[in-house]
């Protein structure tokens, strides 16, 4: 054995690479054509699931080879097979669908209308662009992933529905056809759209990032603190315009389904797998044209202009190059007398504005309501990466790709799907993004971008060298002088050629949002500096306070035990009916605040010790609630009838087999990278929910969901022990399910702590700690940061499968909705950064504090519908209060109709589960500006440098 | 102790909030009956939340007007369209003292949330709730539903799409619970082949309505049939106009309502659509009626399930009303005898599922027209009503 590894060990890199890559390949082949290989051998798996690894193993196999293209090429030829790796990918997709189909004696023909998908890949580009140049801007001079930047878009939109209800603009909207263009509406709401949503952009940098840039915060803080900008965002465009769909018509005609270009086009019918006369490819004779509608070429044209005019300015002009400087270097930058603060003013203002000026336009193309951003966010965050994170080119290139993957991955789909009995397949095509991107980023760790820039270097390097003059030139190694770049050239020479008036002009812009922003700038953050510093000062205790020091063990317990109490006298006095329904209320949040513990627990694992910036804990919690849900449904609904301890055990041993698997291709990928990657691994999940009848159980006829499972015991507690309980408790009848669930609950959240505990205080933890701190370091001292890496994904990825499991018994069933990160990842981050990083404890405390939250707010909720409730006045005073905002304040803004269409007779009411969304935002900012380290911050190993009490006040 | 932070406030601001509740909540109003309604305020589905409460104010202002013992209460909740959260709106709504809750739409939601009302004794009812699982959930007899199963309207459509005899149809359909329910079962039911069957995630922003219409026009597919809901099934009609496609579309519930046309800004996209819906009881009135008091009420019109939403409010108003102290979900049985709604007659059988009674089969002509001229019964087929 041992000796067969170090034969193994002996043979050169590249070789063994190759033989695993040959052996994959041909295994699978023999697999899917005779029946043979090592999967047809086991006879494990069948049916569906045989060709899925088939189809994956041979998949894998051409990707060890192409990484082993990239690996062995050297240099020029490496930036080439790097930047050629997403055709090789997608070419090796077509062979394996076509290997596949001809082993199963199936074809599947699909249909590409080359002009549709042209123009289809560019209203994807462009829709994406809309998010990622913002994205991109904010990455390139603040350097952290802006999650409010969907929300910009929807500010955008929502201006230019404004100004389409004005008073003055409305006849122009509502006219009917006439055939004329009128272009009065698009162009103005383009342009107020821009200043409106840069200027809430500039203001928000003011009131959040300007001061969390002060306080040296993290890009991690920086990212959470827009996730909570997003929420408050969303929250305050709920209650102005309603969950309601709207769609911004700049001119009717505009919209007519004549009002449309036609293009000539071609048709190619590709037949792969078993053909029996129908040739590989063929043409159609006969095509209409395909029928560009004038909305997507304003789309398209309007934001490849934004994306222009974004180049020019950093590009060719001085503010540009002060952008630039600040980017790379902020310091230098300040010593060489730029205004930083100005220039990170400006980069907000432009982001915003420029998302805004997209969001108008996608508004005349997308029905528009406040839940769209997501959709849009997340493949915009594949762009970014793909594009090598904070360039500006990168991101042009990136989202080529992604639209042009996109458009093209739906006749591919559905040809395959139909073929393969998928006809849901089609469901898919919204995450290919990530698919491909997961893919590449195995290829190249840094996007393509970098491959871009390398090759450019190289290029120019080459070229300097035949021309024989030596020495380097920055300028022409820096800027990568690509096709792209050329044109841009080209365009700015002439722009160049303008004068000097356009560094005027943009200086003169810069001046005006200066000033524009001087005027209630000094009034407002002075008022808020002066009210967080009070409320800062503001002491509970008197002055000869006995000082525990929250970041010691025994003060950390202390707090923990405040915290913890005095949330529990919140249950405690939370408003119920019945002692049966009391019982109810305290077992759901028992539940609930075990699962939401165990979840961060695994976060805090990943993220708090190990440094690994995880988004996709709803991708473990995923894995663990499926499994345990299919393994433990009845055979005769598609389930397979295990027990459910047997389905439990599965799920969380498959969950950490995920986890460390998991590492092995993302451990060198930068934060950023490995973020967007769980996160696209949790869509990744929802979508299969919703479009893979493999993940369907519970009902005869296969629908959506998983449901009729059986839970834990549930026979036992029905058949006595519920009575027996049902009486100590003071019931009538029987105790319900619940209260076993939340016994078993505390049981298994506590097992988990006091493990978690033990393990991270052995030297293992140590380890941990030290990769988050240095990764280098703690390499140089001999540890295996792979291996230790892999270890903590798969122990959190075991821990969040629990969470999954007991959750999937509480809900009684799983459908897709229940991954919606805005309700589980974004909630557990949350709890995460406000209970405190690194410490279980807070976690726990975060936990209950987002799970009481929802409580206590639905009893105001509630209390609207009925007279006799707790807080009844309180919510119409709030209508009230709203009403007079919304029509005598807001009225200011905009007219009447922009009230009437909102809301129903023009009767204003506040919306309140949209209010508590706010408030969960303000909460986490407010954490994070007031308190950065969370309620019970981490407790150094170590004991403190002793510093007197007095030098120590004030800072936490 | 260095609790020198603010969240110490929130935390007692928070327990004091909760005190006051307990304090403030022991009034004792004779005759207060409280109905809560589980609303999809946020999640995929939002932008119907808006017409279903509507809906639900209309129902409960009809039953105050039309009984002297109770004065109804509507209490709104958000379900967030997710087991979780509606479970916890459920909750919060028992603990509030509701007799019913009427709800909630999506059925992961319906499931979650009556998880926590069967046990408290409080049945659901839900109004557009329509995965055969719910057929199935452990409720205890506690959890009703005033749409029927996907599985019907498909035999109907199916046959209606036969009987045009306009080739094989392309079916698009969203991959959510409802229009994946009834894609599944017309592909069951229908003999022949499908032209293209494609799904899409109607999520705006998730989807790209020119491509779908060019994979249909690409297909070479004489008709289609549309599983979706208004907003994506007029931008899906626009851009299959604009694509220069001229064959026969059919649609679903989803479309089939007279102010479908206000979704389309370019309505000559709209003449010619086929689409069945639940057929309304006989002799019923009630639909005209509702929906006469809904418009008044401002209610958006391009809403789906408001006529059962009504229906649903309405039921449960009616069994409060017949046994107020007593088994409200025994009152539901005995009440949802072909009872004769907006939505249809509703019988309800064993699990609590209503059967409906066919459905209408209903045409948009040009010019704005819209009439339901046949109707499709489940042993007679289609015919002209």
């Amino acid at each position: 054995m041992n000796a067969t590894r170090q034969r193994w060990a002996g043979i050169p890199f590249w070789q063994r690479r190759l033989l695993i890559s040959v052996f994959l390949f041909f295994d699978a082949y023999l697999g899917m054509n005779h029946g043979a290989g090592v999967v047809g051998w086991s006879g494990l798996v069948t049916n569906d699931l045989k060709w899925l690894l088939l189809a994956l193993e041979m998949m894998a196999g051409g990707m060890v080879s192409v990484h082993l293209l990239t690996v062995l090429a050297r240099q020029r030829w490496r930036a080439v097979s790097l930047i050629s790796t997403p055709v090789l990918v997608v070419a090796f997709g077509f062979l394996v669908l076509e290997l596949g189909l001809s082993g199963a004696g199936n074809s599947a023909g699909m249909n590409f209308n080359l002009a549709s998908i042209g123009s289809s890949a560019l209203y994807w580009s462009a829709a994406y662009l809309v998010i990622a140049i913002g994205l991109t801007l904010t990455y390139k001079v603040q350097r952290f992933a802006n999650f409010a930047q969907a929300e910009m878009a929807l500010v955008g939109a929502y201006v230019a529905l404004t100004l389409m209800w004005s008073d003055t603009f409305f006849p122009i909207s509502d006219a009917p056809a006439d055939g004329k263009f009128n272009w009065e509406l698009i162009i103005w709401s383009g342009i107020m759209a821009f200043a409106v949503t840069g200027l809430i952009g500039l203001l928000i940098d003011r009131l959040v990032y300007k001061r969390l840039r002060n306080k040296l915060a993290t890009p991690q803080v920086m990212m959470i603190a827009s996730l909570g900008v997003a929420m408050v965002l969303r929250a305050l465009l709920f209650m102005r315009f309603s969950a309601s769909t709207y769609l911004f018509v700049p001119d009717r005609d505009w919209r007519l389904a004549s009002s449309k270009f036609e293009i000539p086009t071609e048709r190619l019918r590709l037949t792969l797998g078993d053909r029996i006369d129908a040739p590989l490819m063929e043409l159609a004779d006969k095509v209409n044209p395909h029928a560009l509608t004038y909305t997507r070429v304003a789309l398209i044209v309007g934001m490849f202009g934004a994306v222009l005019f974004l180049l020019i300015l950093l590009h060719r002009t001085r503010l540009g190059r002060q952008v630039r400087a600040v980017a790379d270097n902020e310091g230098l930058a300040a010593s060489s007398g730029i205004h930083v603060e100005r220039v990170h003013g400006i980069s907000a203002f432009l982001s915003a504005g420029l998302t805004g000026f997209g969001g108008a336009l996608l508004a005349s193309i997308l029905p528009i309501n406040p839940e769209l951003g997501l959709s849009l966010l997340l493949p915009a965050f594949a762009v970014v990466v793909l594009g090598s994170i904070g360039s500006v080119q990168g991101v042009i290139i990136g989202a080529l790709i992604v639209g042009l993957l996109r458009a093209a991955s739906e006749p591919i789909l559905i040809g395959a799907g139909s073929a393969l009995g998928r006809p849901t397949a089609s469901g898919f095509a919204e995450v290919m993004p990530f698919i491909f991107l997961i893919g590449l980023l195995l290829m190249a760790p840094r996007g393509i971008g970098d491959a871009l820039q390398n090759w450019n270097i190289e290029r120019a390097r080459k070229r300097r060298q035949a021309q024989g003059n030596g020495g380097p030139d920055l300028r022409a190694a820096a800027g990568p002088p690509g096709r792209a770049e050329e044109l841009t050239r080209a365009l700015s020479d002439f722009w160049e050629r303008l004068g000097g008036w356009k560094d005027s002009a943009f200086e003169g812009l810069a001046r005006a949002i200066s000033v524009v922003w001087a005027l209630p700038n000094a009034y407002l953050v002075r008022q808020f500096n002066a009210a967080s510093g009070f409320i800062s000062g503001l002491r509970i205790t008197p002055r000869g306070r006995i000082p525990v020091d929250r970041e010691t063990n025994r003060g950390s317990w202390m707090a923990f035990a405040v915290f913890f109490l005095i949330l529990v006298g919140v249950v405690w006095f939370l408003p119920s009916v019945s002692n049966l329904t009391k019982v109810l209320q305290v077992a759901r949040i028992i539940i609930l605040v075990g699962i939401f513990s165990l979840m961060a627990f695994s976060l805090n694992l990943h993220t708090g010790l190990t440094g690994m910036t995880n988004f996709g804990v709803i991708f473990f919690v995923g894995i663990g609630a499926v499994t345990v849900g299919l393994l433990s449904a009845p055979v005769e609904t598609n389930g397979y009838g295990w027990a459910p301890w047997q389905a439990t055990s599965v799920a969380v041993l498959l969950s950490a087999l995920a986890g460390w698997l998991l590492a092995y291709p993302t451990a060198r990928l930068r934060m950023d990278y490995f973020a967007i990657v769980t996160i696209s691994l949790g869509e990744m999940l929802r979508i299969s929910l919703q479009a893979e009848p493999v993940l369907r159980a519970g009902t005869v006829t296969s629908a959506i969901g998983i449901s009729q499972y059986s839970r834990p015991l549930e026979g036992w507690w029905e058949s006595g022990a519920a009575s027996t309980v049902g009486g100590w408790l003071g019931l009538d009848g029987s105790a319900p399910y619940v209260v076993l669930l939340a016994s078993v609950t505390v049981v298994a959240t506590l097992g988990v702590w006091y493990l978690l505990n033990t393990l991270l205080a052995s030297p293992w933890g140590r380890i941990l700690r030290s990769i988050r701190e240095d990764e280098e370091v703690s390499q140089h001292h001999g540890h295996n940061i792979l291996t230790h890496k892999a270890a903590s994904l798969a122990l959190g990825g075991a821990v969040a499968a629990l969470a999954g499991a007991l959750w999937a018994w509480l809900n009684v069933s799983i459908f897709p909705d229940f991954m919606n990160p805005v309700r589980s990842t974004f909630l557990i981050w949350a709890a995460f950064i406000v209970g405190g990083r690194g410490n279980n404890r807070g976690m726990v405390v975060g936990a209950f504090l987002i799970v009481i939250v929802e409580f206590v707010f639905n009893v105001m909720v509630v209390a609207r519908g009925s007279a006799d409730l707790a807080f009844h006045d309180v919510t119409r005073y709030m209508d009230t209060a709203f009403a007079w905002f919304i029509n005598d304040v807001g009225g200011l803004l905009w007219s009447d109709r922009s009230v009437t269409e909102v809301f129903p007779k023009g009767i204003v009411v506040v919306a309140l589960s949209h209010l508590k969304l706010a408030l969960i935002g303000m909460v986490i900012l407010g954490a994070l500006l007031l308190s950065p380290k969370g309620l019970l911050p981490e407790v150094p190993g170590r004991p403190k440098r002793a510093v007197s009490p007095t030098e120590n006040e004030g800072r936490s | 102790m260095k609790f020198t932070k603010p969240f110490v406030f929130l935390l007692i601001a928070m327990v004091g909030f909760a005190s006051l509740a307990v304090a403030c909540s022991s009034s004792d109003d004779m005759e207060v009956a409280k109905i809560g309604l589980m609303s999809p305020q946020t999640g995929p589905i939002a932008q119907y939340a808006p017409g279903f409460e509507t809906a639900g104010d209309v129902a409960v202002a009809e039953l105050n007007a039309d009984n002297e013992d109770f004065q109804f209460e509507l209490i709104v909740v958000d379900s967030g369209c997710d087991g979780t959260q509606a479970a916890t709106a459920a909750q919060s709504l028992i603990d509030s003292g509701v007799d019913v809750i009427v709800g909630a739409a999506c059925s992961g939601a319906t499931l979650g949330a009556i998880a926590v009302a069967a046990p408290a004794g409080v049945p659901m009812v839900s109004y557009a709730s329509t995965s055969p699982a719910i057929t199935n959930a452990d409720d205890n007899g506690h959890l009703f539903r005033v749409v029927p199963s996907d599985a019907q309207q498909a035999v109907a459509l199916s046959l209606v799409v036969e009987q045009a005899n306009v080739g094989d149809p392309a079916v698009l359909y969203m991959t959510n619970e409802y229009g994946s329910g009834l894609a599944d079962n017309f592909e069951s039911n229908w003999a022949a082949s499908l032209c293209a069957q494609v799904g899409y995630d109607p999520t705006e922003g998730s989807y790209d309505a020119s491509a779908l219409a060019q994979a249909v026009v690409d297909g070479g597919c004489e008709s289609v049939v549309l599983m979706s809901y208004a907003t994506d099934g007029a931008a899906i009609m626009e851009a299959l106009l604009a694509q220069g496609y001229d064959g026969s579309i059919f649609g679903a519930d989803g479309l089939a309502d007279s102010a479908f046309a206000d979704a389309f800004t370019d309505v000559e996209a709209l003449p010619g659509l086929v689409a069945t819906r639940p057929r309304p009881g006989e002799e019923s009135s009630s639909k005209s009626a509702f929906e006469t008091a809904y418009s008044a009420a401002g209610g958006d019109t391009g809403g789906i399930y408001t006529h059962e939403t009504y229906d649903a409010i309405k039921l449960a108003g009616a069994a409060v009303i017949s046994d107020p102290d007593g088994d409200i979900a025994a009152a539901l049985s005995n009440i949802g005898v072909a009872y004769a709604g907006a939505s249809g007659t509703h019988t309800f059988d064993a699990a609590g599922d209503v059967l409906g009674t066919g459905y209408e089969v209903c045409e948009f002509g040009s010019g704005g027209s819209f009439a339901c001229p046949q109707v499709w019964t489940a042993d007679g087929g289609v015919s002209n009503q």
